[in-house]
């Protein structure tokens, strides 16, 4: 296991996630024994070291996704646990009646990375943003979805897809300097979520980048005297319901914040907890709104979407003083 | 170990058994494509395919993959006459919370690869398998039955692209080429013109055969080498609903409940 400290952390932060994911993909190589796939992006994904390394290990098939799922689909049928990556919504959307039929009727081996989700992609547009990739897949059963919210903590959720039996999704949010959220050692485990900070007035469920986002928004209200807790809910499926009821029960109004479409991500998920277990708590959903809207830089579509730091503060401000 | 006249026996048996399992489903069944596969499929378990039914999951088997995996009433058939499992089990077809739904569902210990059914996606599948097979220094192969009207879906192509850039020797892709899909004739539907030059543009040695003759199936099949750099492709044309009359060609067969009438009309054809 990579020591999580500030020097790694800082390293890792200014390779950004793709290149902590080759990073971590080439290092953990020597120990595991997985075999590597991608659709004509082995550069992008930060895996030209990988490739050149370990040239039995990786196959390029081409730009071709339903084929890059599939041949991973027969390869881990043999018995080895296979990575597969392309850009989130090339690897999700593209190519879901593969991704349906050989890895979660036939529960295969197979680790999607779905990389520069969210809104990475900028000046690209909607053709390349992953907004909808988590969504998606969260209909399709048996599929493990997890979003890092840092550069470490992808290292530590591939190292954990390792030996993690079963299809799964890791979805890369986040560019370059991506902002830090861990830069000292913590456990973490697929399927449980991890409070980051403890507060009295409301909770924040997150994951991805806008985790960091979220912690100096609790920051910034917490001198206003508002306590917030912040949630890094990483692990969409299987869902932490336990530890989100938690906090549901603590507050009359959650928040939750995430680069996804407002549909059928951490906001659904926890709306349907709260709706199921008659919680009765109020919530406040920051997330891509439900059309396509004018596009633009990273920045640009944080802001609006409400996902800054200071966007998350203010609506959390404006929120709870409307609920009085 | 070719012996046409068993083969020609079994094939019998087969499109008997066929029609006794779509008739007891007392519903709607894959008679078309099921009858044109008869003796491909026949041929494939009787002479080609290398498995062990007391080692189901033996690593060095040959992997099949009914990639049009709507045809599966050949393919079970032929899985009861290669002893993966007894005649009883054939009557589980299509029962409820049984392991032999009307499309593939992976199970090892029946000598099922892959879950089928949505068409297309059967080569990539033993693409990959191929792909494994070079890492571990393993000399299966891998044969992939696959129908011309499912060659419209264009990750057919794809994996295509993909078997002949890795030179798979081990891999036989057979088109059942029986003319017809659900909606017509397959030159109608989307004429793709030539399937021969598709093919070997991409890297395949292409044989053609009459699917319903075991000589030419057979001498495609003898002719073949495993280690020559080149996916295989056999292109088997055959008549949808082969052998009973009034299904040949005739479309409505596709996927249809029968009648006692015909139902009768059938089994005495097929004495």
């Amino acid at each position: 296991m990579a020591e999580i400290n500030r020097v790694n952390a800082r390293m890792w932060s200014m390779l950004g996630a793709r290149g902590t994911f080759g990073l971590a993909m080439l290092e953990l190589a020597a120990k595991y024994d997985f075999t590597v796939l991608s659709a004509d992006l082995c550069e992008s994904s930060g895996l030209a070291k990988f490739r050149d390394n370990y040239s039995s290990r990786f196959y390029n098939v081409g730009i071709a996704e339903q084929d890059l799922i599939g041949v991973a689909a027969g390869i881990a049928s043999e018995g080895q646990n296979v990575f597969s990556t392309s850009f989130a919504p090339f690897i999700t959307a593209r190519c879901l009646d593969q991704i349906r039929m050989n890895l979660a009727y036939m529960k295969m081996n197979v680790k999607l990375v779905g990389l520069s989700s969210g809104y990475e992609q900028g000046n690209s547009g909607y053709s390349h943003y992953g907004l909808e990739d988590a969504g998606i897949l969260n209909c399709i059963p048996d599929i493990t979805i997890v979003t890092p919210a840092d550069c470490s903590e992808i290292y530590q959720c591939v190292e954990a897809a390792m030996t993690y039996e079963g299809p799964m999704y890791i979805r890369l949010t986040g560019g370059r300097f991506t902002p830090p959220v861990y830069t000292g050692d913590y456990t973490f485990t697929i399927g449980k979520g991890i409070p980051l900070a403890e507060g009295t007035d409301t909770v924040i469920f997150t994951c991805g980048t806008p985790t960091a986002y979220a912690m100096k928004a609790a920051k910034v209200l917490n001198k206003e005297g508002l306590s917030v807790s912040v949630v890094n809910m990483h692990t969409l499926r299987p869902f932490d319901t336990a530890l989100a009821e938690e906090y549901c029960r603590k507050f009359g109004t959650v928040f939750t914040a995430e680069e996804h479409s407002c549909k059928n991500g951490l906001g659904t998920a926890v709306a349907e907890l709260i709706a199921e277990k008659g919680l009765g708590c109020r919530l406040v959903k920051i997330a891509a709104p439900d059309r396509y809207e004018k596009a633009g830089s990273y920045d640009f579509m944080m802001k609006n979407t409400g996902l800054t730091p200071d966007a998350i503060s203010d609506r959390i401000r404006k929120e709870l003083s409307a609920e009085g | 170990m070719f012996d046409e006249n068993l083969l020609k026996d079994k094939a019998k048996e087969s499109r008997q058994l066929i029609l006794e399992l779509a008739h007891d489903t007392k519903g709607a069944a894959h008679f078309g494509g099921s009858l044109s596969s008869v003796e491909m499929i026949t041929y494939l378990y009787s002479c080609f395919l290398r498995y062990d039914t007391k080692d189901p999951a033996n690593d060095e088997r040959d992997r099949f993959i009914l990639s049009k995996g709507h045809c599966v009433m050949s393919y079970y058939v032929a899985l009861y006459q290669s002893g993966f499992f007894d005649r009883e089990k054939l009557w589980e077809f299509e029962q409820d919370g049984g392991p032999l739904l009307s499309h593939p569902v992976r199970n090892l210990s029946l000598g099922i690869e892959s879950s089928n059914g949505s068409l297309g996606q059967g080569l990539s599948f033993a693409v990959g398998q191929q792909l494994a097979a070079r890492q571990k220094g393993l000399g299966y192969r891998n044969v992939v039955l696959m129908g011309d009207g499912e060659c419209n879906e264009g990750s057919v192509w794809e994996s295509a692209m993909a078997a002949g850039h890795y030179g798979i020797s081990k891999l036989v892709a057979v088109i059942d080429c029986n003319g017809l899909q659900s909606d017509g004739f397959t030159k109608d539907v989307l004429n793709i013109k030539e399937m021969f030059s598709h093919w070997t543009a991409l890297g395949f040695k292409v044989y053609q055969v009459n699917g319903h003759d075991f000589n030419e199936i057979h001498k495609a099949f003898s002719e073949m080498d495993f280690d020559d750099g080149h996916p295989k492709l056999v292109i088997s044309d055959t008549v949808k609903g082969k052998g009973i009359s009034f299904m040949e060609n005739n479309n409505v067969w596709h996927h249809e409940p029968i009648t006692e009438e015909l139902y009768e009309k059938a089994r005495s054809e097929l004495q």
